[in-house]
């Protein structure tokens, strides 16, 4: 299933969602790293996820394979962040765990 | 921001800015918003316009033949019922489609014009002539979302005033929004206003490249009707850059001398060869049987973004190549490729998947500006002014009475006989009945239980159509599941799935609003607005 | 800057006239203009001629969506109106001039 691009782009979303001030009240047993931890390891996700969808497809369907799959995870992670913010950072985890092992189904 | 065609007082430049393009962002989606969401609806549901066909043709069922034996099959069909024809379109089957759709064209008669023949299906294997109830099948949301069912050229042109609304709707609403990165995450349940403004900023950021993409290379789909001039301006005839753009195949008027066609086979497998082993889609033979006949193969454009097929051209007699298309240059290859993107062909099952998700967030865009247009001039204590009931009761015709409509198209398909005649219009005339009935109906009604309503009814018209289908065919639920018949079993699994979506939005109408509050408190840590002023103001921007 | 001129203009031309007046100069005039332009640039670009129509279809609808909102950010109507209708003649003007390409 070539998804893996979407899972990691969710996972990385979810840590710039968390590096933001008002998202991150309400995950309390949860202990965040710092802001500026999550930021970075948000961006660097974002661009792995683009690697691999490059990496897999191309340059020009990869690119386009990314920016799909990326707002579909980011509208989805909105929706589900508004709702149930611990289920979210936790799906982002599991997402994470599984992209590497979707990668090779 | 005001109804009136009045501009706000003049303020400093960024904030003029700001304030002119939220004046205008609210007439552009007012304005286009209802044709839009009906576009954005049926043209998401196109994505997925061969299944539809082949859901609501459930007599037909696919099989795998390779393309050599599918063309084969029809010529021999061709020669055997019309050999002499001037031209034969063969449309060969692929992953996604069950039969080989052949057309006809007759030589030009001065005398008397003949008829169009009508397009047949025919068994991809046998070049069997297939029968099957006569259906639009998925063809009918696709044509419906930029024909708008009206007569040609007007449904075109109304439909491309509309996408130029969007497009301008999209940057003018990205110059309004000034939170876009502080709020990007930000959607807050049960306030009233505010929810709606989240719901409508969210859905339209977060899918904001699908959004600018598909407006865009929409209006490219047309560019030919919508801006024929800058061909104009160099070009005396469109065949001239059709055929600068694209290479003209090479033609010859017909000898009369008679020669048998060769097979298709090796010119397949010649084209394959040249294509790096794609197959083609498209055959068309000019003057079969004739010593200029000429064989025309179209590339299957599955898996490249450009959607412009290259071509090779064989003589029919000789079997050689005649000509092929010029590999194209940046521009032709650019609108190439946004034609592709738009239709989006060369998707994959998991990408067009990606894409249905997408559209659908672009009709909550739509749907969610237009509701936002009402919340916001809504006053507590006050009886509404007549704009507001009227863009209130047609938000509830386009938004919540489009779905019964196009279930309605679809439970057509299931309970119409399958041999009456004319079922095919009836189909079409079902769903726009549906439609614009329930839309007049909910009427009677106070507008927030018309709301609950009708969405309960989309939900029930949809919930049911699995139902109706296992009914009414052999191919319901369990047995698709069980024969591993993907096609069928997705098909009944998204009808339910949107039936669950739309009940939903019922049940969400039907909870007691709740006025914006800022000292609500609400559990949900999206809602805790750490600074109430910012909030008030992005309110306000809208 | 404007204030008194567009209060004696909208004083003496309702409200109603003068902003159909700008949506229409918004959307036609925005089409002529978007379309001149596009023509021009689609006849003066060196490359292919059909490389060049490409180009000015593909370009056009960003600068009629351009031009059309600017018609409604900019104050004055006699401006927006000589700037799109203006734009439209002159580069329309200029394809007609210039002819086929040689």
């Amino acid at each position: 299933m070539p998804y893996e691009s979407g899972l990691i782009s969710f996972a990385a979303f979810t840590c710039l969602a968390l590096a933001m001030k008002k998202h991150r009240s309400g995950l309390e047993p949860l202990v965040l790293p710092s802001e500026r931890v999550l930021r970075v390891l948000g961006w660097c996700l974002l661009a792995l996820s683009a690697a691999v969808a490059v990496f897999r497809l191309g340059p020009a369907l990869g690119v386009t394979v990314w920016i799909g799959q990326m707002c579909v995870a980011v509208a989805l992670l909105v929706l589900l962040l508004s709702w149930r913010p611990k289920a979210a950072t936790a799906l982002a985890g599991v997402g994470l765990i599984c992209a590497p092992f979707l990668a090779f189904l | 921001m005001n109804v009136r065609p009045s501009f706000p007082a003049p303020a400093p430049p960024a904030r003029a800015l700001r304030q002119s393009m939220a004046w205008i962002h609210a007439w552009l989606g007012l304005l286009a918003g209802w044709i839009l969401f009906a576009m954005f609806l049926t043209g998401t549901a196109s994505y997925f316009r061969p299944e539809i066909t082949q859901w609501m043709q459930p007599e037909l069922r696919s099989t795998s033949v390779p393309a050599e034996q599918a063309a084969q099959a029809a010529i021999a069909h061709m020669q055997a019922t019309t050999p002499n024809d001037q031209q034969w379109f063969i449309y060969l089957p692929d992953d996604r489609t069950a039969v080989t759709r052949v057309f006809a064209r007759a030589k030009p008669n001065p005398e008397k014009p003949p008829a169009r023949r009508p397009e047949l299906k025919l068994d991809p294997a046998t070049g069997q002539s297939l029968e099957a109830r006569d259906t639009r099948g998925g063809e009918h949301f696709y044509r419906f979302h930029f024909q708008l069912q009206l007569p040609h050229p007007w449904g075109r042109w109304l439909a491309g005033v509309c996408a130029m609304f969007m497009l301008a709707a999209i940057i003018s609403g990205v110059i309004t929004h000034k939170r876009i990165f502080v709020d990007f995450f930000t959607l807050r349940w049960r306030k009233g206003q505010r929810s709606w403004l989240d719901a409508h900023n969210a859905s339209a950021v977060l899918a904001l490249p699908f959004h600018a993409m598909i407006t865009y290379t929409g209006l490219i789909t047309l560019v030919a009707m919508y801006m024929p001039w800058p061909v104009k301006a160099n070009f005396d005839k469109p065949d001239a850059f059709t055929a600068a753009a694209y290479g003209a195949p090479a033609e010859a008027k017909a000898t009369g001398t008679p020669a048998p066609l060769l097979p298709v086979g090796p010119m397949i497998q010649a084209a394959g060869r040249a294509w790096s082993g794609d197959a083609p889609r498209t055959v068309v033979i000019r003057n079969p049987g004739d010593t200029a006949s000429t064989v025309t193969l179209l590339r299957a454009t599955g898996g490249r973004l450009n959607a412009r097929p290259d071509s090779i051209t064989f003589s029919g007699a000789t079997g050689q190549e005649l000509s092929r298309s010029p590999s194209p240059g940046p521009a032709i290859a650019t609108a190439g490729v946004m034609l592709g993107l738009h239709l989006g062909h060369f998707a994959s099952p998991a990408l067009r998947w990606v894409y249905f998700l997408l559209g659908l967030t672009g009709a909550a865009m739509v749907g969610t500006g237009l509701v936002l247009w009402v919340v916001k001039r809504r006053k507590p204590n006050a009886a509404p002014f007549f704009g507001l009931k009227l863009v209130e009761r047609l938000n509830i015709g386009a938004i919540a009475c489009l779905p019964s409509g196009m279930a309605a198209y679809l439970l057509a398909n299931r309970l119409i006989p399958a041999d009456l005649p004319g079922r095919a219009e009836l189909e079409v005339k079902a769903m726009f009945w549906t439609w614009f009935g329930l839309a007049v109906v909910s009427l009677q009604r106070p507008a927030r239980r018309a709301w609950i309503e009708t969405l309960g009814l989309a939900t029930l018209a949809f919930a049911a159509l699995p139902v109706v289908n296992a009914a009414t065919t052999d191919r319901g639920l369990v047995a698709s599941l069980r024969t591993g018949d993907w096609l069928f079993a997705g098909f009944d699994l998204a009808m339910l799935a949107i039936a669950a979506l739309c009940g939903l939005a019922a049940f969400k109408a039907s909870r007691k609003p709740q006025p914006p509050s800022q000292k609500t408190s609400v559990r949900a840590p999206a809602a805790a607005s750490p600074k109430p002023a910012p909030a008030k103001e992005s309110v306000d921007a809208l | 800057m404007n204030n008194d001129r567009s209060a004696k203009q909208a004083a003496a031309w309702p409200g109603v006239a003068r902003m159909t007046a700008r949506a229409v100069t918004a959307m036609l005039g925005g089409y002529a203009a978007a379309a001149a332009l596009a023509s021009l640039l689609a006849r003066l670009l060196s490359i292919a001629p059909a490389e060049a129509s490409a180009w000015g279809m593909i370009l056009s609808f960003l600068v009629f969506a351009g031009l059309a909102l600017w018609a409604f950010h900019e104050r004055r109507l006699a401006i927006v109106a000589a700037v799109l209708w203006g734009s439209a003649l002159a580069a329309g003007a200029a394809v007609v001039l210039l002819g086929a390409r040689a």
